[in-house]
């Protein structure tokens, strides 16, 4: 019986490496994705952010006084003023002749009014430049008023100071704890999905399930060697996932201020605990794959389960999920505050007992279902 | 010999419809004859093959190989058994050894018998150009050849080929016929289906008259083709449907 699995498992892993689309689905990506993702990403926003911040800042007005204001705290040619007459001012922000349009009004208080339009990013961030120019101009008023009465002191009489005690590898632990959980789930039932669905409804498709159901091995060899075969691939996209991150980390230090790198021991660990999602999850998809008779049927299948998937596996992200019992038990949230605490090395061995037992009941479960599906005659059939 | 025993199979579908694929039949495949399964499209013969690849079981009635129920020792008959499907489906990231060492392994044989051995197949096929091809490169053809490759590279006692012809060039046809009528010299068991019938008339030993999942005749082809003298077997299978369809 060994055997057979062995040379199923054996056959599918070789079809895989010599199979493109599996070798950019399961190598390229998760080993480009990251780097991409987190330089990538975070480059091409701050120097997004830094070209919006040096971009001319138009500022319609209508009334003397606003432009009175408006001279003294915005000068050229960072912002320019443009006359506009107050019944035309949403006009000329939809037209975008300016940026934002104030009104000020000067009685007992000065208050601005600041029209601009909310739903565009860009003006978001000029707006907090405006907000801060004003706020520095509120400052000086007020400075300037108080000293009249000579009680400037009253100012500085309260202040806030914070500093951050972490050291920059607690924060790169901080920050790695928060999203690779959620990636390393995402990465390997993405890895498994590609693999379950061409060793199952793939075989009815192409025509060859006939000829491995008419060979000496027993539907359950089957069913192990193509099963193994879709976990070692989902466990070698998440361990390719991990790697990724880790050379990341190590080429960019200077991201956000961050210093941490995995060592190989963590890797191992953090390793492990993904396995039991790949490998229930692996079984899943081979099970809901096998009752496709088509491709395309097992993918309209998969796509809501994946899409079940993320809300759950973003677990690590929402602040105050512990490491308690209620928790443990929670398919997929277990495991993505188990990764949390592995990169904090606060295990509680409780939550980990659980968590381990209850992903294997689940996996004995699923498998248990598998074989079972093997026995349909269904399986046979295509969509012929 | 192989003895299917008023062999039954149904299909249930949704909201309790039930195809009855295979109404009771009753056939007779003795060794070292050929045994022609003929009929139209949706006749039976698939699920018949099927049922005696031990890929579906019948629901009612039984198969027997000497005298045994198949289904009593499954693996122990297919490491006896060399089964074609239709749709000449084939690994295609594998090599054609690759693919007939896979099978080979699965039938528990050993890596230097499967590649002594398959140096007898390749040659006894013609297989020497494809080797280096993988097979979801070759045609319709070459990879039929593979296909017989593969049931040959453990040299069962049964054959169960369903239309091993279908679709292929002329020469390739010739390789595969050469192969059944060497296979029916080595005593074997061989049951097949063709559309083609002057391919029947030719290699068949037996025939199996099969339509709407009933058996309208079987035994000798030589003894039906006796009884409607001067007619071909193409004319007798077209008298045979038009009386049981009057009926």
């Amino acid at each position: 019986m060994k055997n057979n699995i062995l040379t199923i498992y054996k056959k599918e892993i070789l079809e895989f490496l010599r199979d493109k689309r599996v070798l950019i689905s399961t190598v390229v990506v998760p080993l480009l994705l990251f780097p991409l993702l987190m330089f990538g990403v975070s480059y091409f926003f701050s120097k997004q952010i830094s070209k919006v911040s040096r971009e001319t800042v138009y500022l319609g007005y209508d009334s003397i006084v606003t432009k009175k204001y408006l001279k003294t705290i915005f000068k050229p040619p960072l912002y320019v003023l443009k006359k506009t007459i107050k019944k035309n001012h949403k006009k000329a922000l939809d037209d975008k002749e300016i940026n934002f349009y104030i009104e000020i009004k000067e009685d007992k208080n000065i208050l601005f009014n600041i029209y601009y339009d909310k739903s565009k990013q860009v003006n978001e961030i000029k707006y907090s430049k405006i907000k801060s120019r004003i706020e520095d101009y509120r400052s000086k008023y007020i400075k300037k008023e108080l000293i009249k009465f000579n009680i400037t002191e009253l100012l500085d009489k309260i202040k806030i100071k914070t500093k951050n005690t972490a050291t920059k590898k607690k924060m790169g632990v901080f920050l790695l704890a928060m999203f690779l959980p959620y990636l390393l789930i995402i990465v390997s039932i993405t890895g498994a999905t590609y693999v379950a669905i061409d060793v199952t409804v793939g075989e009815k498709e192409r025509g060859t399930i006939e000829t491995l159901l008419s060979s000496p091995a027993s539907r359950r060899e089957i069913v192990l060697g193509k099963y193994l075969s879709v976990t070692t691939i989902s466990a070698m996209t998440a361990l390719l996932a991990i790697v990724s991150v880790n050379i990341s980390m190590l080429m960019f230090p200077q991201l956000n201020g961050v210093k941490f790198h995995m060592d190989l021991f963590t890797i191992f660990i953090v390793l492990l605990s993904i396995l039991p999602i790949s490998m229930i999850f692996s079984a899943i998809i081979f099970l809901v794959s096998s009752f496709a008779k088509t491709i395309k049927e097992a993918q309209s299948y998969i796509q809501p389960l994946i899409s079940l998937i993320i809300i759950p596996s973003m677990a690590s992200l929402f602040p105050g999920i512990d490491q308690t019992i209620p928790v443990a038990l929670i398919p997929v949230v277990n495991i993505s505050i188990l990764i949390k605490n592995i990169l904090y090395q606060e295990i509680k061995p409780l939550f980990l007992i659980i968590t381990i037992g209850e992903s294997l009941i689940l996996l004995v479960i699923f498998i248990v279902l598998a074989f079972r599906a093997y026995e349909r005659e269904g399986i046979v059939f295509s969509s012929e | 010999m192989i003895e299917l025993k008023n062999i039954k199979k149904n299909y249930y579908l949704k909201k309790n419809r039930i195809i009855e694929a295979v109404k009771g039949i009753d056939l007779n495949i003795q060794p070292g004859r050929i045994y022609g399964l003929l009929g139209p499209n949706g006749a039976g013969k698939t699920t018949t093959l099927r049922m005696l690849g031990t890929i579906l079981k019948p629901t009612k009635g039984d198969i027997l190989y000497n005298k045994k129920s198949i289904f009593d020792d499954e693996q122990g008959y297919k490491q006896k058994l060399g089964y074609i499907s239709a749709n000449t489906g084939i690994y295609g990231k594998l090599f054609p050894y690759e693919f007939v060492e896979y099978f080979g392994l699965l039938n528990g044989m050993d890596k230097e018998v499967i590649k002594s051995r398959f140096e007898y197949v390749a040659r006894e096929l013609k297989m020497g150009s494809i080797l280096k091809t993988l097979c979801g490169k070759l045609s319709t053809g070459e990879k039929q050849k593979v296909s017989i490759a593969r049931i040959m590279i453990n040299d069962p006692e049964i054959l169960v080929l369903d239309e091993p012809t279908l679709g292929l060039d002329v020469i390739t046809s010739k390789t595969i016929v050469e192969f059944i009528n060497k296979s029916k010299q080595k005593g074997k068991h061989i049951i097949m289906s063709t559309h083609v019938l002057s391919e029947a008339e030719y290699l068949c030993d037996d025939a199996g008259i099969i339509y709407n999942g009933e058996i309208v005749y079987t035994g000798s082809l030589k003894a039906l083709m006796g009884e409607y003298k001067g007619l071909s077997l193409e004319e007798i299978f077209f008298k045979l449907l038009g009386e049981n369809n009057e009926k």
